[in-house]
C-alpha cells in the first residue's frame, strides 16, 4: 500500500474520530449514541481529545500533499466527513459509535504498514 | 431594523441573503461546474481521443511544433509563438501551437491564433476529425463571473456586488448563530421550519472555511475593477500609468526602459538566427524531471532585449503562478533571474488566494472535494432561500392570502433552484442533440440553457407551488439520469467504452450526472411526499409567544393530511385558502407534539 494512500486514509479517519469525540461531548448526542449522557468531566475530555485528533489529522494530510495543498485538502475532507457524520447522527446515531470503533482499529492497523 | 446586535445581524443576514440569493445560487452552481470544466469540455466533444497512456517525448513534440511554426506563413509574422505539449497531465490531451500577431494600428492587442497538431505527423489535426463545435465547460465557468448576454464590465460589477453581499451575509450569519459548535451536529428531520434551519446551518458551517475562502478570493479576482480608483491614485491616470503599475507588480523588465517604440522583428525572420533548442530542452528536463514541461513561449528581440524562450513547468503548488526557465535564443544560454526578480509579496498572496479559488492544483481526489463542497455551497444558498419562504408561509396562510412579494419569492425560488439544474441538463442535452454541422451550435447550446431557465420561470409562475417544485425537480432528475443513456445512443464515448479504456476522468462525468440526478430525484420525492401539506396551516401561535425561536412548522410528518381531497394543487393562491380551512383542526395537536420534542 502506498504511503500516500495511508496518509490520505489516516487523515480521513482522524478527522472522523475527532469530530466523533466532539460530537460525543454534547449531552443530547451522547444520549442518542450511548443511551446515557457523559459526565461533565468525561465530556470535557472527549471534547479535548476531539480537538487533538483534528489537529493530528493535518499531519498525514501535509505528508500526503505538502503543506499548502494538504491544509486545503484537509478542510475539504473535514467538510465531507462532517456531512457524513451528521447524516448518520440524524438517522442512525448508534451507527456512529460502531463506525468510530472501526475507524480507530483501522487507523492503528494502517500505521503498521508505514 | 430590530433591537439588539444579534437581531440586527439576523435581519441583515435574512435580507442580504434574499436580495442576492438567486444570483448566488447561479454563481455557485455554474462555478462548481467550472471545477470540472476541462472534463466537461471533453465530454462535450466526444470526437476527441480517449486519455492516452503513451506520449511522444517533449523533444519530438517540440520539433514537430517548431517546424510547423517556422513554415506557417501567418505564424512567421507573429510577435510571439507558443506551444503546449501533450502529456498525462490534466487538460494536456493535445499538442497545440499558438501565435500572436502584432497589434494592428489603434488596437491594444494583436490577433491570437491556435491550432492543434498531430504529434506523430506534425500536421494540423483540423479538417481530419475536427471535434464538434461546443460552448463546453468553459462557458459554464465563465458564466459564474461574467454571466451571459450582458457586457462583461457590467457583469463583473453585478457579480461583485452580489459577492460582497454574500460576504456580509456570511459574517452576519456567523454572528447570528451563537452556538456554532453545539448546533452544527444537530439535524432534526421532518420538523418543518426547524429542519430547514438545521439544514441551512449545517451546510453553512461544515464548509465554512470553503465558503469564506471562495467568497473572499472571488472579490480579489477583480480587485482593480471593484476598487477602480486605487491604482490611478497611486500611479496616475492613463493607460501608461496602469501599465506601469502592472510592470511593477509583476516585476517585469519593461517597467523602466521604453521598449514600446523599439522595432520588433517578425519571428519567422529571426528564427533563422536562433541557437539550437535541443541543449536547452535537455537542460530544462534535467532540472525539472521528465514530462514536466507544460509548454513554452518564444519572443523575438525587442530593442536591447534579446530574443528569448520561456519554458513553463506544470504547476504543482497552490499559487496561481508559473515556474519558468528563460533562455537567450541568440546564444542559447539560460537567463538567470536576478535576486530582485522574486515575486513581490502582494503578488504571492494574491496568486495564492486566486489559486485556492480556481483549484487548478487539485489532484482528482482533491478536485472531488472541491466539487462536493461547491455543491454544499449551492445547497446552502438554496436552503437559505427556501427557509425564507418556509418561515413566512404560516403568516401568509393565516392571513388567507399570499402577498404578491411572498408569492414572487416562492416562484423565483422554484425557477432558480429547480430550474437552473434543469437548464444546465438541457445544455448538455443540446450538445448531444443539435446536429453536428449546425451553424452556430455552440451559441445555441447556451441559448437552450437560458430558454429552459425562462421556461422554468414561466412554469413556476403558472403552476401551483408544490406542483411546480415537484414537476421541475422531477424533470431535472430525469434529464440528468438519462444523460448517460443519451450518451450511449448518440456517441461512442459512453460508460461502456470509457470504463473499459480506463479513462476514469471521462467516465466520472457520466457517473457524476447520474449521481446528481439521484440527488434531484430524492429532492423531488421529498417534495412529492409533502405535496399535500406544503401549503397547509400551521402550529398555533401559543408557542411563538413563549419561545422566540419556536417552530412554526407548517409541514411535518405528524401533520398527516387527513383530508386527501384538499387539493393543494389546483390553483395556487385561492387554493391555499381552502387548504387552511380544511386542515386547521390539526394545528393544536401538532403544537403539542412539538413542545415535547423541540427541546434544543
Amino acid at each position: 500500500m502506498s504511503i500516500y494512500l495511508i496518509n490520505v486514509i489516516s487523515t480521513m479517519l482522524l478527522l472522523y474520530l475527532g469530530m466523533f469525540a466532539i460530537n460525543l461531548s454534547m449531552e443530547r448526542h451522547a444520549k442518542q449514541i450511548l443511551q446515557r449522557p457523559l459526565s461533565p468531566i468525561q465530556a470535557k475530555i472527549s471534547y479535548a481529545l476531539g480537538w487533538v485528533a483534528l489537529l493530528l489529522a493535518f499531519f498525514p494530510a501535509i505528508a500526503a500533499w505538502g503543506a499548502p495543498i494538504g491544509i486545503t485538502a484537509g478542510f475539504g475532507a473535514l467538510t465531507l466527513i462532517l456531512a457524513l457524520m451528521i447524516f448518520i447522527q440524524s438517522y442512525r446515531p448508534r451507527l456512529n459509535l460502531y463506525l468510530a470503533g472501526v475507524s480507530g482499529v483501522v487507523l492503528c492497523g494502517l500505521q503498521v504498514f508505514r | 431594523m430590530k433591537e439588539g446586535f444579534r437581531q440586527c445581524m439576523a435581519w441583515l443576514h435574512t435580507w442580504t441573503g434574499l436580495v442576492v440569493g438567486w444570483i448566488l445560487f447561479f454563481v455557485f452552481l455554474t462555478g462548481t461546474a467550472g471545477y470540472v470544466q476541462i472534463e466537461l469540455s471533453r465530454w462535450m466533444q466526444p470526437e476527441r481521443p480517449l486519455q492516452q497512456q503513451v506520449f511522444p517525448n517533449s523533444t519530438e513534440q517540440f520539433s514537430k511544433a517548431y517546424a510547423f511554426l517556422k513554415n506557417d506563413p501567418e505564424a512567421a509574422k507573429a510577435e510571439r509563438w507558443g506551444m503546449s505539449f501533450m502529456s498525462e497531465q490534466r487538460g494536456a490531451d493535445a499538442l497545440t501551437v499558438n501565435w500572436s500577431l502584432p497589434a494592428a494600428e489603434g488596437e491594444r492587442y494583436g490577433k491570437y491564433q491556435r491550432t492543434s497538431l498531430n504529434p506523430t505527423t506534425g500536421l494540423p489535426t483540423e479538417g481530419q476529425e475536427k471535434p464538434r463545435e461546443t460552448s463546453g465547460g468553459s462557458t459554464l465557468y465563465r458564466m459564474h463571473y461574467a454571466l451571459h448576454y450582458i457586457p462583461y464590465d457590467w457583469a463583473i460589477r453585478i457579480i461583485g456586488i452580489c459577492t460582497m453581499l454574500m460576504f456580509v451575509a456570511m459574517i452576519s450569519g456567523v454572528i447570528t448563530h451563537k452556538k456554532i459548535f453545539k448546533d452544527f451536529f444537530t439535524f432534526r428531520p421532518a420538523k418543518g421550519q426547524r429542519s430547514w434551519l438545521d439544514g441551512h446551518v449545517i451546510l453553512s458551517v461544515i464548509a465554512l472555511p470553503f465558503h469564506l475562502m471562495i467568497t473572499y478570493s472571488g472579490l480579489v479576482f477583480f480587485l482593480n475593477a471593484y476598487m477602480p480608483l486605487g491604482v490611478p491614485l497611486a500611479y496616475g491616470e492613463g493607460e501608461k500609468s496602469i501599465d506601469h503599475f502592472y510592470a511593477e507588480l509583476y516585476n517585469s523588465p519593461t517597467a523602466s526602459n521604453d521598449t514600446d517604440n523599439a522595432k520588433m522583428m517578425a519571428l519567422g525572420d529571426e528564427s533563422k538566427h536562433f541557437a539550437d533548442f535541443m541543449p536547452m530542452l535537455q537542460q530544462v528536463q534535467q532540472q525539472w524531471g521528465p514530462g514536466q514541461i507544460e509548454g513554452l513561449s518564444i519572443y523575438p528581440s525587442q530593442g536591447a532585449e534579446p530574443a528569448k524562450a520561456e519554458f513553463y513547468k506544470y504547476s504543482s503548488h497552490v499559487a496561481r503562478s508559473y515556474t519558468t526557465m528563460n533562455f537567450n535564443l541568440l546564444t542559447g544560454k539560460e537567463i538567470v533571474k536576478g535576486a530582485n526578480a522574486q515575486d513581490t509579496a502582494p503578488l504571492i498572496f494574491g496568486s495564492t488566494v486566486l489559486g485556492l479559488h480556481v483549484g487548478t492544483f487539485a489532484s482528482p481526489l482533491v478536485r472531488l472535494f472541491y466539487v462536493i463542497t461547491g455543491l454544499i455551497g449551492t445547497a446552502m444558498v438554496a436552503t437559505g432561500l427556501v427557509l425564507w419562504t418556509v418561515k413566512r408561509r404560516p403568516k401568509q396562510i393565516k392571513a388567507g392570502k399570499m402577498l404578491f412579494g411572498h408569492g414572487l419569492v416562492e416562484r423565483l425560488n422554484i425557477a432558480m433552484v429547480a430550474g437552473l439544474p434543469l437548464a444546465i441538463a438541457v445544455y448538455f442535452w443540446a450538445n448531444r442533440l443539435l446536429s453536428v454541422g449546425f451553424e452556430g451550435r455552440a451559441a445555441w447550446e447556451v441559448h437552450c440553457l437560458y430558454l429552459s431557465l425562462l421556461f422554468s420561470l414561466l412554469y413556476a409562475l403558472c403552476r401551483p407551488i408544490p406542483r411546480a417544485w415537484f414537476e421541475l425537480l422531477a424533470l431535472a432528475a430525469v434529464a440528468y439520469l438519462s444523460l448517460p443513456i443519451l450518451n450511449v445512443l448518440t456517441t461512442d464515448r459512453h460508460l461502456g467504452v470509457t470504463l473499459l479504456a480506463q479513462d476514469y476522468v471521462l467516465a466520472s462525468i457520466d457517473i457524476g450526472f447520474f449521481m446528481f440526478g439521484l440527488l434531484l430525484a430524492w429532492a423531488a420525492y421529498a417534495v412529492w411526499r409533502k405535496r399535500l401539506s406544503i401549503l397547509k396551516p400551521v402550529v398555533k401561535a401559543k408557542r411563538v409567544v413563549k419561545q422566540q425561536h419556536a417552530v412554526k412548522a407548517q409541514s411535518t410528518t405528524q401533520a398527516k393530511p387527513v383530508d386527501p381531497t384538499a387539493k393543494a394543487d389546483s390553483g395556487s393562491d385561492s387554493d391555499s385558502d381552502s387548504a387552511i380551512d380544511s386542515d386547521s383542526h390539526l394545528a393544536s395537536d401538532v403544537s403539542k407534539d412539538h413542545r415535547a420534542e423541540d427541546e434544543p
